[in-house]
Parts: C-alpha cells; sequence; structure tokens
C-alpha cells in the first residue's frame, strides 16, 4: 500500500472508527488496555499494523463485554477468549443471523412465492469474504475461485440448465479444494497457538458443506421454488444444528475445566524420559 | 514439576515479562513484535487466562494515550510461578531443538 498523506489519513480514521467501536462494545479494563495499546502501535510502527491489531481486537472486546455481564461466561469463559475461541464464536453469530435472515426470506417468499435469495447469497458470500480475510496464502486463492465461480453463475444463469450444472459441479470442485486448505491452514493455527482443537475443522467442514449443498440445490433446480427452498430449510436446520452442538461443546468444555485440551505426559511419564535421556547419555559417555 | 499449558503467544508475553518488571500490554506487543504476530486483544486475553493460573499479577496506573485522553491501564508482572513456567517451556523447547538437530542432552 502507498505510504502517502491520503493514505495515511484513511488509514487513521479507519483505526479511529474501529477503536470508537471497540470502545462502545468492549468493558472498560478491556478498552482502556487495548486501546492504549493500539494508539501506541499508532505511534510507533504505522497506521497498518494498528489497524490490523484494532480488527483483530474487535471480536475481543465484544467477548470481554459478554464476560463482564453475564456471571457463567465470568467464572469459565477466558480460555474462549482466545485466538481460535473468538472466530468459533463469531461463527456461532454469523449462523444466528443468517437464520434469523432465513425466517425473514421465508416470510417475504412466502408471500411472493418467488424471487431470487440476493440478502442472503450476499450475506453467505460476505461470511465468505470474512473467511477470505482470516485465511492466509493459498487458500485465499481458491476461496476466491469458488466464490467468484458463485457469483458468476449465479448472475448469469438464472434458468435451468446443463452449464448451470457444469458449473455447479465446477465450483463445487473448487470450495472441496477450499475446504482442504481451510481446515490445514487453521489446524496449523490452531496447533500453534493452543495445542490441538479439531472442532474448528469440522465446523469449517460442516460450513462449506452445506454452502455447497445450497449453491448446488439452487444452480440444478433454478426455478422450482419448492425444492429450492426445501434446500435453504435443510441448510438453516443443519446450521442451527450445528450452533446447538457447537454451544453445547463450548459448555460441556466449560464444565470440565478442559481437561481433554490439555492432554501434556504426566509428570511421571516425564520423570521416566529424563531416566532414559540420562542413561542414554551415560552409555554415550561410556562408549566415548 | 509445574504442569505446563502455555501456548506460543502465553510463552511469548512471560518472556516479554521476564525481561522488566512492570509492563503494558503497549510495551509487550513491541517487544513480542518482532517474532511474531500478535494483536493487543489477544494480549490482553492471554494476560488475564494467565492471572488466573498465577503467572501474572497486575496493578493500574494513569497514563495519557497517544489520543491525548488519560487511562487507567494495567501494568503486568511475573510471578515466580510463571518464570517457572516460562523456564520449563524454554527448556521443553530446547529439548524439541536438541532433538530436531540430533544433539543429545547434555
Amino acid at each position: 500500500m502507498r505510504d502517502d498523506f491520503l493514505t495515511r489519513f484513511l488509514v487513521e480514521f479507519v483505526v479511529r472508527a474501529t477503536v470508537w467501536l471497540i470502545e462502545r462494545i468492549g468493558s472498560s479494563p478491556f478498552v482502556d488496555d487495548v486501546v492504549h495499546s493500539i494508539y501506541a502501535r499508532l505511534e510507533r510502527r504505522g497506521a497498518i499494523v494498528a489497524m490490523q491489531s484494532a480488527f483483530a481486537s474487535l471480536p475481543h472486546a465484544a467477548l470481554s463485554r459478554v464476560r463482564e455481564r453475564f456471571a457463567m461466561f465470568s467464572i469459565a469463559a477466558p480460555d474462549a477468549l482466545d485466538d481460535e475461541g473468538a472466530p468459533l464464536l463469531f461463527f456461532t453469530i454469523l449462523y444466528v443471523a443468517r437464520i434469523v435472515v432465513m425466517l425473514m426470506f421465508l416470510q417475504v417468499q412466502a408471500l411472493y412465492m418467488h424471487g431470487p435469495l440476493r440478502l442472503q447469497e450476499g450475506l453467505t458470500i460476505a461470511i465468505g469474504v470474512w473467511l477470505f480475510i482470516i485465511i492466509k496464502g493459498w487458500s485465499r486463492l481458491s476461496l476466491a475461485v469458488a466464490l467468484a465461480a458463485v457469483v458468476y453463475f449465479h448472475s448469469k444463469y438464472g434458468t435451468p440448465n446443463w452449464l448451470a450444472i457444469v458449473l455447479a459441479v465446477a465450483t463445487a470442485a473448487a470450495a472441496f479444494i477450499s475446504i482442504g486448505w481451510v481446515i490445514r491452514e487453521l489446524c496449523v493455527r490452531i496447533a500453534e497457538t493452543r495445542g490441538v482443537r479439531s472442532e474448528i475443522a469440522i465446523v469449517c467442514l460442516a460450513f462449506w458443506s452445506i454452502e455447497l449443498l445450497r449453491f448446488w440445490i439452487i444452480a440444478g433446480t433454478q426455478g422450482t421454488i419448492w425444492i429450492r427452498l426445501l434446500g435453504e430449510v435443510a441448510a438453516t436446520l443443519l446450521a442451527a444444528y450445528l450452533v446447538a452442538w457447537r454451544l453445547y461443546r463450548y459448555a460441556d468444555h466449560q464444565g470440565r475445566r478442559y481437561p481433554e485440551l490439555y492432554q501434556k505426559p504426566s509428570d511421571a511419564l516425564l520423570r521416566e524420559v529424563d531416566r532414559a535421556q540420562a542413561r542414554n547419555g551415560r552409555a554415550a559417555r561410556r562408549r566415548l | 514439576m509445574v504442569k505446563n499449558t502455555l501456548g506460543i503467544n502465553e510463552a511469548l508475553i512471560l518472556a516479554s515479562l521476564g525481561r522488566a518488571d512492570g509492563q503494558t500490554i503497549a510495551d509487550i506487543a513491541k517487544h513480542v513484535e518482532p517474532h511474531r504476530e500478535i494483536y493487543d486483544g489477544s494480549i490482553y486475553v492471554a494476560l488475564q487466562r494467565m492471572a488466573e493460573r498465577g503467572y501474572v499479577t497486575s496493578s493500574k496506573a494513569r497514563v495519557t494515550s497517544a489520543d491525548g485522553r488519560r487511562r487507567d491501564i494495567g501494568v503486568y508482572q511475573i510471578t515466580a510461578e510463571g518464570q517457572r513456567a516460562i523456564d520449563q517451556w524454554a527448556n521443553e523447547a530446547a529439548g524439541v531443538t536438541r532433538l530436531r538437530l540430533g544433539v543429545r542432552p547434555a
């Protein structure tokens, strides 16, 4: 990005707007600590780093307020506020938003019995773009290809024909490639930060599978309103189940205080390893 | 032996706190940045989690931020327990490096 006055002014404006948002949604200790640091970054390293940090701090700000507000969270939620917990909660929030929009559309469709699902498509693409932002490298490219294909055939082929189905299959292939990348990237990120927690990968897989199913149904049956509605309802029910399952797992983790997340070797095993290493060392010295 | 459950962010934060007593999130970010991309919200959360485990303590200080507003921000210190945890983490990391390079333990 160019480092001219206008760019810097615009990025600083975005930082200040994001900080304003953080101040509105975060708890007071979080806001004081984090906003001070964001402004320090702005002075020290320039606006881009401060902007990234401000964006990344937004979900934490929301969760800090949730934690402050609800005793249940304040007792057991700190581990949910880490790098992986925040995106997971975002998934949940996005799915709830999706269900609300879905219900609105069902109302509208019940009235008019036809018409494109433009707002919901927009929301789906927004979720895709959001994933696109949080994921790096080649996975971004494959996601971009998948999204571009989806947007293309949705805009160009509104009626059922063989080309729409071919494009749907091509999109499915591109999306499946992106699933692989998404899962790999997320697993690497999780392994780097907290140790293995495979649910996020499963959530991603389920998310893309549902979207894929939906796109396939829409692309293959354009114009058949009842099948489209059936696809929408099935996808939404699956999404609701996913949210419920994720919340259940979350509550379960809180209740257990995460014993299964930290499968570290026991002290006895570590002592045994130490003894074995000492024996190996003595044997090596004897050989020398 | 301390049961070690430190993530990489937490280890870097403790390492930063071990270098100088009484640091704010801005100070920690400045130390960690050259080694790993880390954001302020993540640092705050990691510090809260480690405070609950007894690895860090905090106090409040009134400072003036770069936007000219005065704020009560947290100043964090590492505890003896936290020092033990980061020492153990560093030893384990060194063990991994030795193993990777094929160097026998001393």
